[in-house]
């Protein structure tokens, strides 16, 4: 109790001293700190890769890194031309002019292509390297060139559409993100330049990640001055004063200055989950100002010395505003316990932004508010507004019908449960992007035409160490081939065997691509690989002991979700017809997003149980009351019920972006349901339903005022590029709307019956 | 495949300075085939008393493919009218037939994962005379290079001057990368002439 006094009365000299002889070296710290923070903010790079999304699983990490080593690089770019007289002369000359001009970028390490690709025959001294295609191109090798595609199955399904329309060009890149993002920035302005007239795609992980950065670039540079904007409005709207307008903008941008120079300053890139920290921060600090300038507001008509009631009211709002930044930042900090970099960086400098935007709050308002007269009584637009009538409303509502309120609530939370389990695991790159945008319609375009995209990469070697070069392994390989291309989502696979089998054809004349039918002749071809002259691109196959070899299994455009069942469903397979001798390691750039797609979402229930805990603690502690806490349960459980339920509805995947919503928004909900109880407190007098009306109408505005801050502050990342971004921003600031709701009917109904029943 | 196969027929020839001295022999120059790895052998250019030699010797998992390349180079360089024809093809007929003897005796040998046959193949100009020999020999690796320490002959054939004289030409033109005059050079002064 000693410690109460003692804070509070430091509280109280804190103010006092704000609003008086602190006010104007208080002032210029701010602006020595904002501006340093200044310089760094705006120094904050953009990963231009996606190791940030990569997750900490050592194991993944470590089989990636020995595929790389082994195999080399497995990032490839596809383009892809269609043209319906793509097999004819002039289409096959646009593909080698495409493939040449490509070849000479800087940067381009292969590109392999219908005119470049070579097929191995039989020749009068053993197999022979010719072109797929012969060149010069003329209408009478057509059926020559047909006939190649159709004896090179594989190879053709790899190049080639179904329709034969579609071309593909297999593009591997050299160096590091930024070095693969320039060398796609001069193949896009080539296509530009050059063929600009012919129906030319490009997708592949390359290009993913680079629009990826290139969005993030631009949604900040929309969705930061709209959302300004926005709130802006909004502010105005509510309070109609030029102060009400400038001092929570001012602490807004002071708070995201400091936390994003912090954020520079400690070496970190934006990408895609932290690129959220502005709008969310700006949302997040204006709710807190709205909460202080609106009790500044209500200290208008009130008679006395304008510091000392100023000073007074800031200190009646610090506990309050003090917690609800603590289980906001509580919330956010929950968020650590996924191994995703990226969202162990949201969550720790969210949180660091929030706690940094309550001291901004704290120093900078009151110390502003000083130098303004006091408010005049009457000016304020929900005195006497509809806003009054609808507080009033529903303060008489809950103290009227407590149980039509909570039934009615409850009921809406069962309908939501409904929803809920219709919730889908789910992360699809490809479609994260905007259906209009460019890759968004490449990527499915290709994909529909070539069956896939994706290539879920697969490390295969003997348990003994020993080369994978006897018939056995090889004959079980085949196996594992045939049942692989047999399951669904899966359109094809490629694997060293492809071309031992090409090798064997020619090697012995025959016409059916197969292995050879003894152990001597296959370690024959082994013999034949070693020496061939395109070392390079069998490395990308097998490793040169023969321990090591690489599976390529390609998927239609699916989510994560279907991709993870379908790496399960090979694993099984290879399991039952490899047997006991064999390891088969899912790896590569695809499989890494799959597995931490997929990881994140299991996290959300250890995030979201944490930011519960932790948050509900933080009420526990400020009101020391065990009934308060249990009332305070339902209206923020509901709300989230609400939203996931929506989810569900409408088809909306659990994915990364979506998983965060549950233990962001925890946080922020539980502080109207704060602010509520700490002013219900306040009215308390023995009459609960007294109580309930005074707070509802002495609270009620600036709850509502901050939940339509919050929802759309939060709507505003509904303009960004990425559809995870644009579900969080909406769907957090709905869940922020039932929030108010739930606090101004459920949480004031919960109060009376509890008082009702304790009464009985 | 192709482009293997023109290594290492490419293989099949080396230059000037006397890098060693063995049993009678100097040699003048030598080169691994083909030039660039994996290689499948070595070219040496040898003075065996007053004789010049280009010698290869040849060690390889894929040796069927390399005589291939041999035969498809000679049918290349002595087409049917040309004069040498018929000692080019008495030399690949023979050349194949002393693959088949080593293959043979890879069957029987104790290391039944060791993969590698080993071939030598000498064209020699003695005087007016000259002739090409083909061996089986034992080779050890010496720092890199192959090292015959014996060899036993399993044909020597006595062809026309004319032939193995432009043959040797043409692989050491080849091996040590020489235009047509220099190769000719190396070799006359290998001759001591």
């Amino acid at each position: 109790m000693d410690f109460r006094k003692t804070a509070s009365a430091a509280v109280e000299k804190l103010f006092f001293r704000l609003v008086g002889k602190w006010r104007w070296p208080c002032l210029f710290i701010i602006l020595i700190m904002t501006l340093v923070m200044l310089f760094f903010a705006l120094r904050v790079r953009i990963e231009s890769s996606n190791t940030s999304m990569v997750s900490a699983n050592r194991e993944l990490q470590l089989n990636y890194e020995l595929f790389r080593k082994t195999f080399g690089n497995d990032e490839t770019l596809l383009l892809a031309i269609t043209r319906p007289d793509l097999l004819q002369p002039q289409g096959l000359q646009m593909v080698d002019t495409i493939t040449q001009e490509i070849s000479g970028l800087r940067g381009v390490t292969r590109v392999l292509s219908l005119t470049n690709a070579v097929q191995l025959v039989a020749g009068d001294f053993g197999s022979e390297a010719v072109p797929l295609v012969a060149k010069p191109f003329t209408e009478q090798d057509l059926p020559k060139t047909t006939r190649a595609l159709e004896q090179n199955p594989e190879l053709s399904q790899l190049l080639l559409s179904k329709d034969r329309q579609t071309g593909i060009f297999l593009v591997d890149l050299a160096g590091d993100a930024v070095q693969q993002g320039q060398c796609i920035a001069a193949i896009e302005a080539l296509l530009a330049s050059r063929f600009s007239d012919q129906d030319v795609h490009l997708t592949g992980i390359p290009l993913l990640k680079l629009t990826v950065s290139r969005f993030i670039q631009r949604d900040q540079q929309v969705i930061i001055p709209f959302s300004v904007v926005t709130l802006g409005v909004l502010l105005l709207l509510m309070f109609r004063r030029i102060s009400g307008l400038l001092l929570p903008l001012a602490a807004m941008a002071i708070s995201l200055c400091w936390t994003i120079g912090l954020y520079s300053l400690c070496g970190y890139p934006l990408n895609t989950i932290t690129a959220l920290l502005p709008p969310v921060l700006m949302v997040i600090s204006i709710a807190t100002t709205v909460h202080l300038y609106s009790g500044w507001l209500q200290l208008a008509g009130r008679p006395g010395d304008r510091k000392t009631l100023l000073a007074r009211e800031m200190q009646d709002l610090f506990l309050p505003c003090l917690f609800t930044a603590i289980t906001t930042a509580l919330g956010l900090v929950s968020l650590l316990v996924s191994d995703v970099p990226a969202v162990q960086l949201f969550g720790a400098f969210s949180a660091v932004g929030v706690m940094l935007s309550f001291v901004v709050n704290i120093l900078l308002v009151p110390t502003v508010l000083s130098f303004l007269p006091m408010p005049e009584k009457g000016r304020r637009l929900y005195d006497t507004g509809a806003l009054r009538n609808v507080l009033h409303w529903t303060a008489e509502l809950t103290v009227n019908s407590p149980r039509l309120v909570l039934i009615s609530s409850l009921a809406l939370g069962l309908v939501a449960l409904n929803g809920l389990g219709r919730i889908e695991n789910n992360t699809d790159l490809v479609r994260f992007l905007k259906p209009g945008a460019t890759l968004h319609r490449d990527t499915l375009m290709i994909d529909e035409a070539v069956g896939g995209v994706n290539r879920v990469e697969f490390m295969l070697s003997r348990k003994d160490g020993k080369a994978l070069t006897s018939l056995e392994d090889m004959t079980r390989l085949g196996t594992l081939h045939k049942s692989t291309d047999q399951l669904q989502n899966v359109s094809g696979s490629f694997s060293i065997i492809s071309i031992l089998r090409q090798l064997n054809r020619a090697e012995t004349k025959q016409k059916e691509l197969a292995l050879p039918d003894n152990g001597g002749d296959l370690l024959n071809l082994f013999d034949l690989l070693e020496v061939a002259p395109d070392q390079e691109f069998l490395r990308k196959l097998i490793s040169a002991d023969f321990t090591k070899l690489r599976l390529s299994v390609r998927t239609k455009a699916i989510g994560t979700s279907d991709t993870a069942k379908m790496v399960s469903s090979v694993e099984q397979v290879a399991a039952r017809q490899l047997g006991p001798d064999y390891n088969l390691t899912p790896t590569g750039e695809y499989y890494q997003v799959v597995t931490d797609s997929n990881r994140l979402v299991a996290n959300v229930i250890s995030s979201f149980s944490l930011s519960l805990g932790t948050v509900f603690m933080a009420i526990f502690v400020l009101f020391r009351s065990f009934k308060l806490l249990a009332l305070a349960l339902v209206p923020n459980l509901v709300p989230l019920a609400w939203t996931a339920g929506l989810m569900g509805f409408l088809g909306i995947d659990l994915s990364t972006g979506t998983a965060m919503i549950a233990s962001v928004a925890i946080g922020l909900t539980v502080d109207s349901t704060i602010h509520y109880l700490a002013r219900f407190q306040r009215e308390d007098r023995g009459d609960f339903k007294e109580a309930v009306r005074r707070t509802t109408m002495a609270c009620g505005r600036a709850l509502t005022i901050s939940a339509l801050v919050l929802f759309f502050g939060f709507s505003v990342g509904g303009l960004s590029s990425f559809l995870p971004t644009i579900y969080f921003s909406v769907l957090t600031g709905i869940t922020m709307l039932g929030a108010v709701v739930c606090d101004l009917l459920v949480l004031p109904a919960s109060l009376v019956l509890y008082d009702t029943w304790q009464k009985r | 495949m192709r482009k293997i196969l023109l290594l290492l027929i490419i293989c099949l020839l080396p230059s000037g300075l006397s890098l060693a001295s063995q049993g009678g022999e100097v040699v003048i120059r030598r080169a691994p085939v083909p030039a660039e790895p994996p290689y499948q052998g070595e070219v040496r250019l040898l003075r065996r008393d007053s004789a010049p030699v280009v010698q290869t010797i040849l060690n390889s998992k894929v040796m069927n493919h390399v005589i291939a390349a041999i035969q498809k180079k000679e049918s290349k360089a002595w087409p049917q009218d040309r004069e040498g024809s018929l000692d080019s093809r008495r030399y690949t007929e023979e050349l194949v037939e002393a693959y088949y003897v080593i293959r043979e005796r890879a069957k029987n040998r104790e290391k039944i994962r060791e993969r590698h046959l080993q071939l030598m193949i000498e064209f020699v100009l003695e005087g007016e005379r000259g002739y090409v020999a083909l061996y089986a020999p034992t080779l050890t690796q010496e720092g890199g290079r192959l090292v015959p320490q014996k060899k036993e002959l399993l044909k020597k054939l006595p062809l026309s001057r004319n032939y193995l004289h432009k043959n040797m030409q043409l692989i050491i033109q080849d091996s040590f990368q020489l235009d047509s005059g220099k190769a000719i050079q190396l070799l006359q002064q290998t001759a001591g002439d």
